[in-house]
Protein backbone atom coordinates (compact mmCIF):
# COMPACT_ATOMS: atom_id res chain seq x y z
CA UNK A 1 0.00 0.00 0.00
CA UNK A 2 3.02 2.71 0.91
CA UNK A 3 4.59 1.60 -1.97
CA UNK A 4 2.07 1.84 -4.36
CA UNK A 5 0.98 5.73 -2.44
CA UNK A 6 4.64 6.54 -2.72
CA UNK A 7 5.14 5.91 -6.49
CA UNK A 8 1.40 7.60 -7.16
CA UNK A 9 2.63 10.41 -5.23
CA UNK A 10 6.10 11.32 -6.50
CA UNK A 11 5.00 10.70 -10.07
CA UNK A 12 1.64 13.15 -9.52
CA UNK A 13 3.49 15.60 -7.01
CA UNK A 14 0.31 15.84 -5.42
CA UNK A 15 -1.66 13.94 -2.50
CA UNK A 16 -5.20 14.26 -3.80
CA UNK A 17 -4.28 13.35 -6.91
CA UNK A 18 -1.87 10.35 -5.46
CA UNK A 19 -4.51 9.20 -2.87
CA UNK A 20 -7.21 9.27 -5.78
CA UNK A 21 -5.08 6.95 -8.55
CA UNK A 22 -4.02 4.61 -5.77
CA UNK A 23 -7.73 3.67 -5.28
CA UNK A 24 -8.17 3.86 -8.77
CA UNK A 25 -5.44 0.90 -9.10
CA UNK A 26 -6.65 -0.76 -6.03
CA UNK A 27 -10.29 -0.93 -7.75
CA UNK A 28 -8.51 -2.11 -11.15
CA UNK A 29 -6.54 -4.68 -9.81
CA UNK A 30 -9.55 -5.65 -7.64
CA UNK A 31 -11.56 -6.54 -10.61
CA UNK A 32 -9.03 -7.93 -13.11
CA UNK A 33 -6.93 -9.95 -10.74
CA UNK A 34 -7.39 -12.67 -13.28
CA UNK A 35 -4.71 -11.32 -15.67
CA UNK A 36 -2.68 -11.70 -13.05
CA UNK A 37 -0.28 -14.38 -14.56
CA UNK A 38 1.31 -15.43 -11.40
CA UNK A 39 5.11 -14.03 -10.53
CA UNK A 40 5.61 -10.86 -8.30
CA UNK A 41 2.32 -9.65 -6.87
CA UNK A 42 3.74 -6.24 -6.39
CA UNK A 43 5.57 -5.45 -9.62
CA UNK A 44 2.05 -6.65 -10.92
CA UNK A 45 0.32 -3.86 -8.36
CA UNK A 46 2.62 -1.22 -8.64
CA UNK A 47 2.23 -1.69 -12.52
CA UNK A 48 -1.67 -0.69 -12.66
CA UNK A 49 -0.40 2.37 -10.34
CA UNK A 50 1.79 3.62 -12.93
CA UNK A 51 -0.69 2.90 -15.76
CA UNK A 52 -2.71 4.68 -13.36
CA UNK A 53 -0.89 7.78 -13.02
CA UNK A 54 0.49 8.71 -16.44
CA UNK A 55 -3.23 7.79 -17.99
CA UNK A 56 -4.06 10.80 -15.32
CA UNK A 57 -1.37 12.82 -16.56
CA UNK A 58 -2.58 12.48 -20.39
CA UNK A 59 -5.95 13.60 -19.61
CA UNK A 60 -5.12 15.98 -16.67
CA UNK A 61 -1.98 17.15 -17.39
CA UNK A 62 -0.66 16.84 -21.33
CA UNK A 63 2.06 19.16 -21.24
CA UNK A 64 3.91 16.63 -18.31
CA UNK A 65 3.11 13.58 -19.57
CA UNK A 66 5.55 14.09 -23.04
CA UNK A 67 9.09 12.95 -22.72
CA UNK A 68 12.01 15.12 -23.67
CA UNK A 69 13.48 13.37 -26.11
CA UNK A 70 16.94 14.61 -26.78
CA UNK A 71 18.36 11.08 -25.23
CA UNK A 72 21.99 12.00 -25.84
CA UNK A 73 23.23 10.11 -22.59
CA UNK A 74 25.08 7.90 -24.06
CA UNK A 75 27.44 10.85 -25.38
CA UNK A 76 30.10 11.96 -22.83
CA UNK A 77 28.80 14.79 -20.81
CA UNK A 78 30.61 13.74 -18.06
CA UNK A 79 33.66 15.73 -19.10
CA UNK A 80 31.54 18.34 -17.82
CA UNK A 81 33.39 17.70 -13.93
CA UNK A 82 30.57 16.70 -12.08
CA UNK A 83 30.02 17.73 -8.22
CA UNK A 84 32.67 16.59 -5.61
CA UNK A 85 30.50 13.50 -3.76
CA UNK A 86 30.85 14.74 -0.28
CA UNK A 87 28.85 17.63 -1.81
CA UNK A 88 26.01 15.12 -2.88
CA UNK A 89 25.91 13.84 0.43
CA UNK A 90 25.45 16.95 2.58
CA UNK A 91 22.09 17.98 0.58
CA UNK A 92 19.58 18.10 2.95
CA UNK A 93 16.21 16.39 2.30
CA UNK A 94 14.28 19.47 1.41
CA UNK A 95 17.19 19.75 -1.44
CA UNK A 96 16.36 16.78 -2.25
CA UNK A 97 13.21 16.41 -2.75
CA UNK A 98 12.76 19.85 -4.87
CA UNK A 99 15.33 18.65 -6.97
CA UNK A 100 13.54 15.26 -7.28
CA UNK A 101 10.32 16.76 -8.24
CA UNK A 102 12.30 19.26 -10.64
CA UNK A 103 12.84 15.60 -12.82
CA UNK A 104 10.47 15.08 -15.94
CA UNK A 105 7.87 12.57 -14.64
CA UNK A 106 9.31 9.15 -16.38
CA UNK A 107 13.37 9.87 -15.23
CA UNK A 108 11.29 10.48 -11.80
CA UNK A 109 9.92 7.51 -12.26
CA UNK A 110 12.39 5.17 -12.85
CA UNK A 111 14.52 7.11 -9.87
CA UNK A 112 11.96 6.51 -7.43
CA UNK A 113 11.44 3.00 -8.33
CA UNK A 114 15.15 2.25 -7.82
CA UNK A 115 16.46 4.01 -5.18
CA UNK A 116 13.59 4.65 -3.13
CA UNK A 117 11.73 0.80 -3.58
CA UNK A 118 14.60 -0.43 -4.56
CA UNK A 119 13.35 -2.54 -7.15
CA UNK A 120 15.48 -4.32 -9.40
CA UNK A 121 16.00 -3.30 -13.44
CA UNK A 122 13.86 -6.42 -14.76
CA UNK A 123 11.38 -5.20 -12.01
CA UNK A 124 11.22 -1.28 -13.54
CA UNK A 125 11.12 -2.83 -16.50
CA UNK A 126 8.08 -4.62 -15.69
CA UNK A 127 6.53 -2.12 -14.03
CA UNK A 128 7.11 0.70 -17.10
CA UNK A 129 6.65 -1.93 -19.71
CA UNK A 130 10.17 -0.78 -21.15
CA UNK A 131 13.38 -2.70 -22.26
CA UNK A 132 16.20 -3.33 -19.40
CA UNK A 133 18.59 -1.11 -21.36
CA UNK A 134 16.00 1.64 -21.49
CA UNK A 135 15.25 1.43 -17.71
CA UNK A 136 19.42 1.73 -17.51
CA UNK A 137 19.51 4.66 -19.73
CA UNK A 138 16.66 6.70 -17.83
CA UNK A 139 18.76 6.44 -14.51
CA UNK A 140 21.62 7.03 -15.85
CA UNK A 141 19.79 10.72 -17.60
CA UNK A 142 17.64 11.03 -14.72
CA UNK A 143 20.84 10.46 -11.50
CA UNK A 144 22.92 13.56 -13.90
CA UNK A 145 19.99 15.24 -14.08
CA UNK A 146 19.31 14.70 -10.25
CA UNK A 147 23.20 15.71 -9.24
CA UNK A 148 22.77 18.91 -11.81
CA UNK A 149 19.63 20.03 -9.91
CA UNK A 150 20.95 19.39 -6.35
CA UNK A 151 24.14 21.23 -7.19
CA UNK A 152 22.03 24.04 -8.67
CA UNK A 153 19.78 24.34 -5.57
CA UNK A 154 22.76 23.64 -2.73
CA UNK A 155 24.63 26.68 -4.99
CA UNK A 156 21.22 29.05 -4.84
CA UNK A 157 20.65 28.41 -1.08
CA UNK A 158 24.68 29.34 -0.25
CA UNK A 159 26.10 31.93 -2.77
CA UNK B 1 38.26 -1.39 -20.66
CA UNK B 2 38.32 1.91 -21.66
CA UNK B 3 35.34 5.03 -20.35
CA UNK B 4 33.53 4.83 -23.45
CA UNK B 5 32.07 1.40 -22.82
CA UNK B 6 32.80 1.84 -18.66
CA UNK B 7 30.34 5.13 -18.35
CA UNK B 8 27.06 3.74 -19.34
CA UNK B 9 27.55 1.19 -16.82
CA UNK B 10 28.91 2.52 -13.95
CA UNK B 11 25.37 2.90 -13.17
CA UNK B 12 25.14 -0.53 -13.10
CA UNK B 13 27.70 -1.25 -10.87
CA UNK B 14 26.73 0.47 -8.42
CA UNK B 15 23.28 -1.00 -9.06
CA UNK B 16 24.30 -4.64 -8.45
CA UNK B 17 23.22 -4.92 -11.38
CA UNK B 18 26.24 -6.53 -13.64
CA UNK B 19 27.09 -9.98 -14.55
CA UNK B 20 30.30 -10.74 -12.44
CA UNK B 21 33.08 -10.78 -15.44
CA UNK B 22 31.94 -6.83 -16.27
CA UNK B 23 31.92 -5.83 -12.79
CA UNK B 24 35.66 -7.03 -12.34
CA UNK B 25 36.21 -5.28 -16.00
CA UNK B 26 35.16 -2.45 -14.53
CA UNK B 27 36.89 -2.44 -11.54
CA UNK B 28 40.22 -3.02 -12.91
CA UNK B 29 39.34 0.10 -15.20
CA UNK B 30 38.28 2.51 -12.35
CA UNK B 31 41.78 1.68 -10.27
CA UNK B 32 43.21 3.20 -13.59
CA UNK B 33 40.82 6.38 -14.10
CA UNK B 34 40.33 8.75 -11.56
CA UNK B 35 38.09 10.49 -13.69
CA UNK B 36 35.33 7.47 -13.58
CA UNK B 37 36.15 6.60 -9.96
CA UNK B 38 35.19 10.01 -9.07
CA UNK B 39 31.61 9.31 -11.24
CA UNK B 40 31.30 6.61 -9.58
CA UNK B 41 31.69 7.56 -5.93
CA UNK B 42 29.56 10.31 -6.95
CA UNK B 43 26.79 7.13 -7.83
CA UNK B 44 27.44 5.71 -4.68
CA UNK B 45 27.38 9.27 -2.51
CA UNK B 46 23.86 9.99 -4.33
CA UNK B 47 22.28 6.89 -3.72
CA UNK B 48 23.04 6.51 -0.18
CA UNK B 49 21.83 10.47 0.28
CA UNK B 50 18.49 9.74 -1.75
CA UNK B 51 17.88 6.33 0.76
CA UNK B 52 18.86 7.98 4.09
CA UNK B 53 16.42 10.59 3.57
CA UNK B 54 12.96 10.43 4.37
CA UNK B 55 11.73 10.84 1.08
CA UNK B 56 9.25 8.32 0.64
CA UNK B 57 5.58 9.36 1.53
CA UNK B 58 3.44 6.93 3.38
CA UNK B 59 0.28 6.05 2.41
CA UNK B 60 -2.36 8.51 4.49
CA UNK B 61 -3.96 7.13 7.03
CA UNK B 62 -7.79 6.13 5.81
CA UNK B 63 -6.63 5.68 2.56
CA UNK B 64 -6.45 1.88 3.22
CA UNK B 65 -9.52 1.38 4.83
CA UNK B 66 -11.22 3.78 2.61
CA UNK B 67 -10.02 1.86 -0.09
CA UNK B 68 -10.88 -1.73 1.48
CA UNK B 69 -14.82 0.06 1.45
CA UNK B 70 -15.05 -0.15 -2.29
CA UNK B 71 -13.91 -3.76 -2.60
CA UNK B 72 -16.57 -5.87 -2.98
CA UNK B 73 -15.66 -8.13 -0.22
CA UNK B 74 -19.44 -7.99 1.52
CA UNK B 75 -18.65 -11.84 2.01
CA UNK B 76 -16.49 -11.31 5.16
CA UNK B 77 -17.18 -8.22 6.61
CA UNK B 78 -15.70 -9.55 10.35
CA UNK B 79 -12.64 -10.03 8.32
CA UNK B 80 -12.55 -6.47 7.75
CA UNK B 81 -10.84 -4.05 10.31
CA UNK B 82 -13.91 -3.09 12.29
CA UNK B 83 -15.67 0.35 10.80
CA UNK B 84 -18.04 2.53 13.28
CA UNK B 85 -19.85 4.38 10.82
CA UNK B 86 -20.79 1.18 8.46
CA UNK B 87 -23.76 -0.07 10.50
CA UNK B 88 -25.22 3.08 10.49
CA UNK B 89 -25.17 3.81 6.77
CA UNK B 90 -26.07 0.08 5.26
CA UNK B 91 -28.49 0.34 2.56
CA UNK B 92 -30.81 -2.52 2.39
CA UNK B 93 -29.46 -5.19 0.22
CA UNK B 94 -26.50 -4.89 2.23
CA UNK B 95 -28.21 -5.82 4.94
CA UNK B 96 -29.74 -8.78 3.43
CA UNK B 97 -26.42 -9.72 2.04
CA UNK B 98 -25.19 -9.82 5.62
CA UNK B 99 -28.17 -11.76 6.94
CA UNK B 100 -27.50 -13.88 4.12
CA UNK B 101 -23.58 -14.31 5.34
CA UNK B 102 -24.87 -15.15 8.65
CA UNK B 103 -27.11 -17.67 7.76
CA UNK B 104 -24.55 -19.27 5.36
CA UNK B 105 -22.17 -19.19 8.24
CA UNK B 106 -24.31 -21.19 10.67
CA UNK B 107 -25.32 -23.19 7.48
CA UNK B 108 -21.60 -24.11 6.89
CA UNK B 109 -21.28 -24.74 10.22
CA UNK B 110 -23.66 -27.52 10.85
CA UNK B 111 -22.46 -29.53 7.45
CA UNK B 112 -18.66 -28.15 7.85
CA UNK B 113 -18.02 -31.49 6.78
CA UNK B 114 -20.05 -31.71 3.26
CA UNK B 115 -17.86 -30.27 0.55
CA UNK B 116 -19.65 -27.24 -0.23
CA UNK B 117 -18.83 -25.33 2.61
CA UNK B 118 -14.95 -26.69 1.91
CA UNK B 119 -15.88 -24.75 -1.73
CA UNK B 120 -16.88 -21.71 0.06
CA UNK B 121 -13.75 -21.97 2.26
CA UNK B 122 -12.09 -22.64 -0.74
CA UNK B 123 -13.17 -19.46 -2.25
CA UNK B 124 -12.59 -17.69 0.31
CA UNK B 125 -8.65 -18.66 0.82
CA UNK B 126 -8.34 -17.93 -2.85
CA UNK B 127 -9.58 -14.47 -1.89
CA UNK B 128 -7.65 -14.11 1.30
CA UNK B 129 -4.09 -14.96 -1.01
CA UNK B 130 -5.21 -12.18 -4.06
CA UNK B 131 -6.18 -9.99 -0.98
CA UNK B 132 -2.40 -11.01 0.64
CA UNK B 133 -0.81 -9.98 -2.60
CA UNK B 134 -2.53 -6.88 -3.92
CA UNK B 135 -2.72 -5.50 -0.33
CA UNK B 136 1.05 -5.91 -0.40
CA UNK B 137 0.79 -7.84 3.07
CA UNK B 138 1.95 -11.32 2.21
CA UNK B 139 3.45 -11.46 5.49
CA UNK B 140 3.16 -9.90 9.03
CA UNK B 141 6.96 -11.68 9.95
CA UNK B 142 9.59 -12.18 6.96
CA UNK B 143 11.33 -15.05 7.99
CA UNK B 144 12.96 -18.20 6.03
CA UNK B 145 13.32 -19.31 9.90
CA UNK B 146 10.63 -21.27 11.09
CA UNK B 147 12.15 -21.12 14.39
CA UNK B 148 11.68 -17.56 14.09
CA UNK B 149 8.20 -17.69 12.80
CA UNK B 150 6.62 -20.34 15.08
CA UNK B 151 6.77 -18.37 18.63
CA UNK B 152 5.84 -15.26 16.76
CA UNK B 153 2.51 -17.02 16.65
CA UNK B 154 2.59 -16.88 20.25
CA UNK B 155 -0.22 -15.20 22.29
CA UNK B 156 -1.52 -14.05 18.52
CA UNK B 157 -3.74 -17.32 18.36
CA UNK B 158 -5.22 -19.66 20.64
CA UNK B 159 -3.07 -23.05 18.89
CA UNK B 160 0.43 -23.48 18.15
CA UNK B 161 0.42 -24.26 14.57
CA UNK B 162 3.26 -26.81 12.65
CA UNK B 163 5.61 -24.56 11.33
CA UNK B 164 7.94 -26.91 8.61
CA UNK B 165 11.10 -26.09 6.73
CA UNK B 166 10.61 -27.04 3.30
CA UNK B 167 13.36 -25.16 1.55
CA UNK B 168 15.59 -28.68 0.68
CA UNK B 169 12.59 -29.57 -1.63
CA UNK B 170 12.65 -25.79 -3.40
CA UNK B 171 9.98 -24.23 -1.12
CA UNK B 172 11.39 -22.27 0.70
CA UNK B 173 9.81 -20.26 3.97
CA UNK B 174 8.83 -16.30 2.77
CA UNK B 175 7.15 -15.91 6.33
CA UNK B 176 3.70 -15.72 8.01
CA UNK B 177 0.67 -13.84 8.94
CA UNK B 178 -2.81 -13.52 10.65
CA UNK B 179 -5.16 -13.99 8.38
CA UNK B 180 -8.89 -14.82 8.71
CA UNK B 181 -10.86 -17.65 7.30
CA UNK B 182 -14.10 -19.45 7.60
CA UNK B 183 -15.13 -17.40 10.57
CA UNK B 184 -11.92 -17.77 12.61
CA UNK B 185 -8.63 -16.48 13.02
CA UNK B 186 -6.12 -18.64 11.35
CA UNK B 187 -2.67 -18.84 10.95
CA UNK B 188 -1.05 -18.29 7.40
CA UNK B 189 2.40 -19.97 6.37
CA UNK B 190 4.03 -18.13 2.78
CA UNK B 191 6.03 -19.99 0.95
CA UNK B 192 7.63 -19.44 -2.27
CA UNK B 193 8.73 -21.80 -5.41
CA UNK B 194 10.64 -19.56 -7.78
CA UNK B 195 8.20 -16.67 -8.76
CA UNK B 196 5.41 -17.76 -7.28
CA UNK B 197 4.01 -17.44 -3.95
CA UNK B 198 1.81 -19.89 -1.60
CA UNK B 199 -0.17 -19.62 1.39
CA UNK B 200 -1.04 -22.45 3.43
CA UNK B 201 -4.03 -21.52 5.95
CA UNK B 202 -3.86 -23.47 8.82
CA UNK B 203 -6.40 -24.46 11.90
CA UNK B 204 -6.87 -27.21 14.44
CA UNK B 205 -9.41 -29.34 13.84
CA UNK B 206 -9.29 -32.73 11.85
CA UNK B 207 -12.72 -31.92 10.31
CA UNK B 208 -10.96 -31.22 6.31
CA UNK B 209 -11.22 -34.74 4.33
CA UNK B 210 -8.11 -36.19 4.25
CA UNK B 211 -7.90 -38.14 0.56
CA UNK B 212 -5.13 -40.49 -0.16
CA UNK B 213 -3.47 -38.23 -2.08
CA UNK B 214 -4.37 -34.65 -2.02
CA UNK B 215 -6.00 -33.24 -5.23
CA UNK B 216 -6.00 -29.74 -6.41
CA UNK B 217 -9.23 -28.04 -8.03
CA UNK B 218 -9.00 -24.61 -10.26
CA UNK B 219 -10.56 -21.41 -9.33
CA UNK B 220 -9.74 -17.99 -10.88
CA UNK B 221 -6.86 -19.55 -12.07
CA UNK B 222 -5.49 -20.15 -8.64
CA UNK B 223 -5.38 -24.16 -7.37
CA UNK B 224 -6.56 -24.52 -3.98
CA UNK B 225 -5.73 -27.88 -2.16
CA UNK B 226 -7.75 -28.76 1.02
CA UNK B 227 -5.88 -31.54 3.33
CA UNK B 228 -5.07 -32.29 7.03
CA UNK B 229 -2.58 -33.92 9.29
CA UNK B 230 -1.59 -34.01 12.80
CA UNK B 231 -5.29 -32.38 14.05
CA UNK B 232 -4.56 -29.30 11.47
CA UNK B 233 -7.21 -28.64 8.41
CA UNK B 234 -5.52 -26.46 5.94
CA UNK B 235 -5.81 -25.24 2.76
CA UNK B 236 -2.93 -24.80 0.23
CA UNK B 237 -3.36 -21.51 -2.44
CA UNK B 238 -1.34 -21.01 -5.30
CA UNK B 239 -0.75 -19.68 -9.07
CA UNK B 240 1.96 -22.23 -9.01
CA UNK B 241 0.84 -25.28 -11.17
CA UNK B 242 -1.33 -28.35 -9.71
CA UNK B 243 1.64 -30.92 -10.07
CA UNK B 244 4.00 -29.19 -7.88
CA UNK B 245 1.28 -27.42 -5.25
CA UNK B 246 0.19 -31.33 -5.05
CA UNK B 247 4.25 -32.14 -4.46
CA UNK B 248 4.21 -29.23 -2.19
CA UNK B 249 1.01 -30.01 0.12
CA UNK B 250 2.46 -34.04 -0.09
CA UNK B 251 5.37 -33.08 1.71
CA UNK B 252 3.79 -30.48 3.87
CA UNK B 253 1.41 -33.00 5.22
CA UNK B 254 4.10 -35.53 5.58
CA UNK B 255 6.57 -33.12 7.71
CA UNK B 256 3.58 -31.76 9.73
CA UNK B 257 2.54 -35.10 10.73
CA UNK B 258 5.72 -36.68 11.85
CA UNK B 259 6.59 -32.78 13.50
CA UNK B 260 3.61 -32.78 15.90
CA UNK B 261 4.29 -36.38 16.74
CA UNK B 262 5.70 -37.58 19.81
Amino acid sequence: MDAAYNLARWILRDDRDAQDATQDAFLRAWKFFRTFRGGDGRVWLLAIVRNACFTFLAKQRPHEAALPFDDEIHQIEAEVAGPAAALLQSSDADTLRAALEELPAEFRETVVLRELEEMSYKEIAEIAAIPIGTVMSRLARGRRLLQQAIVRRLQEESP
Amino acid sequence: MNCTVAQPLLGALVDGELALREGLEIEEHLRACPGCAAERNRLIALQQTLRRAPLRFSAPAGLEAQIRTKLPVVEKPAALAPRKTMPFRLPLPWLAAAAGLVAALFFSVAVFRRPSAEAGLAREAVDNHVRSLLANHLVDIATSDRHTVKPWFNGRLDFSPPVVDLAGDGYPLAGGRLDFLGGRVVAALVYHRDRHTINVFLWPDAGMRQSAAPRASERQGFHVIPDSAAGMSFLVVSDLNAEDLVRFTTMFRARVGSATGP
